[in-house]
């Protein structure tokens, strides 16, 4: 059973303010009822799929200067800086 | 001239010079300008196209160097950055944003000299298997406009069904390619994982998804893969697949093939005149020569559990990265203490986007992570070790593209799972890795149906061979819109 308080602090942890809490709440319940299968399933083998990254074709660490001035496209600009909300 | 070629045609009416490039743009432009109205492939439209195709007919002309693609105009879905045009993902989080460079596909194509013709719609971040959940809008199927045309890459399948481009780049996380493929009568390949760089896909769940060619027909879906393909040093996950000619030996046929139909994929909850058509196609590949066995893939059962679980996490963790402060909306910072401005900001994201985030925090939380994360995680392993076996009796397994046929836009929009479920017959390709593609058989009361084949990893040949000699016995007709 999923609750009002668990989808909203789901919510907060994601960062979206949830403008309608209630239409999450059963379909995710709904949801997390169908993966309950997994919860049920045995599966003996501890076996994980993994993907092996060689560390021997890596790229060079150069410096790549852009063509353009990336600070111009920014939304929120002061000077030379990126402006952000007030943390306090 | 007739916009309904293949790309392989286009090239030769270039080369033989009874088409130019500016004439074939431009008269494609005029057909996106006519149709857009009633299907809504794109999110925006190249408006130098016109001039690109005069400067490839320019370099033509001086018989200047030029790339293989001729000036061939093709769309890319809007989650793959593209230098100077906007990528939005479908999404108002994104709505101006304007990528500062190309994905390693768009800058492959560009240096061929194709031509960008725009941008296709998807559902948002790619998240979806309609393309209903776009914050521009759904985009509907030719076939029949008030049917949704799959997801997520709709726009993409769309665009090359309706005959607005000759072919189109998607992305498949669970089907993505696949499934517009099926519903829009197109073939839609998914790669091997890392055969295909993701570097400039914007990223949904980076350990299942990549970018694959939707075409008219499975020469040009090769065509397209022949480039996009290979090693990349800005992707370290790309594959070293020795840049082999894939639309060499296309016709090499299937004569002794011995081909898998996977039960669990025919059964229950197949549509009746999906499961009639499958089973035409399996008689028509022993006809060519194949031999056709039934096989289980029995994990696959558990496959759309694992892939919401596993898809679902990894989302909630990429998608964290849009706090709309140093691109995003127009959405003012006064007023607003640093998480609040966020957290609002990201109340903007769409329905579908903000339920899988919820869904990935969920599975990921203390106490859950064993239940669900782990287990999908270990599902995913044994429904790798099955395909394995499977393809140690057979060459190729075959089962349809999508379980139903196309259904009416809005019909299941507030039905998450039931949409979740459409993914049964892709998803296992994703979680293991493996390659598959979709090809246009028939067509059921005006709607397209669309067989599927799986292949071992990297075996896109063998793959492509059996699409091509399937696809070479349909006669499907001209699309309606």
């Amino acid at each position: 059973m999923v609750k009002r308080e668990e989808i909203e602090r789901l919510g907060d942890l994601i960062k979206i303010e949830l403008k309608n809490p209630e239409k999450y709440v059963k379909q995710v319940e709904q949801i997390i009822n169908y993966f309950e299968s997994l919860d049920k399933l045995e599966i003996s083998s501890d076996t994980i799929l993994t993907q092996e990254l060689t560390l021997e074709k890596l790229r060079e660490d150069k410096y790549i200067p852009y063509d353009e001035k990336l600070v111009e496209k920014l939304k929120h600009t002061k000077e030379n800086f990126v402006k952000a909300p007030k943390m306090i | 001239m007739s916009l309904g070629i293949s790309a392989t045609q286009y090239l030769q009416q270039i080369k033989d010079g009874s088409t130019s490039v500016e004439e074939y743009v431009a008269k494609t432009l005029e057909r996106i300008e006519k149709v857009e109205k009633k299907v809504h492939a794109f999110i925006s439209v190249n408006e130098n196209a016109l001039t690109q195709a005069k400067q490839v007919d320019k370099k033509l002309k001086a018989k200047e160097k030029i790339g293989s693609y001729l000036g061939m105009p093709i769309s890319i879905k809007d989650n793959i950055c593209t230098k100077g045009m906007k990528t939005t993902c479908a999404s108002k989080l994104l709505e101006d944003f304007v990528a500062p460079y190309d994905a390693t596909v768009v800058s492959r194509l560009k240096s061929e000299d194709a031509i960008i013709i725009g941008k296709a719609n998807l559902d948002e971040f790619a998240m979806g298997s309609t393309t209903e959940f776009s914050y521009f809008g759904p985009t509907r199927n030719p076939w029949n406009t008030d049917y949704v045309p799959g997801g997520s890459s709709g726009g993409s399948g769309v665009s090359v069904s309706a005959l607005e481009c000759l072919a189109s780049l998607g992305s498949d996380t669970g089907g993505s390619v696949r499934s517009p493929a099926s519903f829009c009568s197109v073939v839609g390949l998914k790669p091997t994982y890392g055969l295909v760089s993701r570097y400039g896909l914007v990223s949904y769940a980076n350990s299942i998804e990549q970018i694959g060619p939707l075409a008219r027909t499975v020469e040009d879906a090769a065509f397209i893969l022949n480039i996009i393909s290979g090693r990349d040093p800005h992707d370290n996950t790309t594959l070293d697949n020795g840049t082999p000619d894939y639309t060499k030996d296309l016709d090499a046929g299937i004569s002794g093939k011995k081909i898998g139909i996977i039960s669990e994929m025919i059964g229950d909850g197949v549509d009746k005149d999906v499961a009639a058509a499958t089973n035409r196609a399996v008689s028509k590949l022993q006809r060519l020569g194949a031999e056709c066995i039934p096989i289980s893939i029995n994990s696959a059962v558990h496959s759309v559990a694992a892939y919401y679980t596993i898809a679902s996490a990894e989302a909630s963790s990429n998608l964290a990265r849009y706090d709309n402060i140093r691109y995003g909306y127009n959405f003012d910072l006064e007023g607003y203490e640093f998480n609040a401005y966020i957290s609002k900001a990201r109340g903007s994201f769409g329905p579908e986007v903000t339920r899988r985030m919820l869904l990935g925090a969920f599975v990921l939380s203390a106490g859950y992570y064993g239940k669900y994360y782990l287990k999908a995680q270990k599902v995913r392993s044994l429904i790798k070790s099955q395909l394995d076996e499977a393809f140690k009796k057979v060459d190729l397994l075959v089962a349809p593209t999508m379980p139903i046929l196309p259904f009416k836009i809005g019909e299941k929009v507030d039905d998450p799972l039931t949409l979740y479920l459409l993914d049964i017959n892709t998803i296992i390709a994703n979680l293991a890795g493996i390659p598959a593609i979709s090809v246009p058989y028939e067509l059921s009361h005006g709607l397209p149906i669309g067989i599927q084949f799986f292949a071992n990893t990297m075996q896109e040949k063998l793959l492509l061979q059996a699409a091509y000699a399937l696809h070479k016995t349909t006669n499907l007709p001209a699309v309606p819109v």
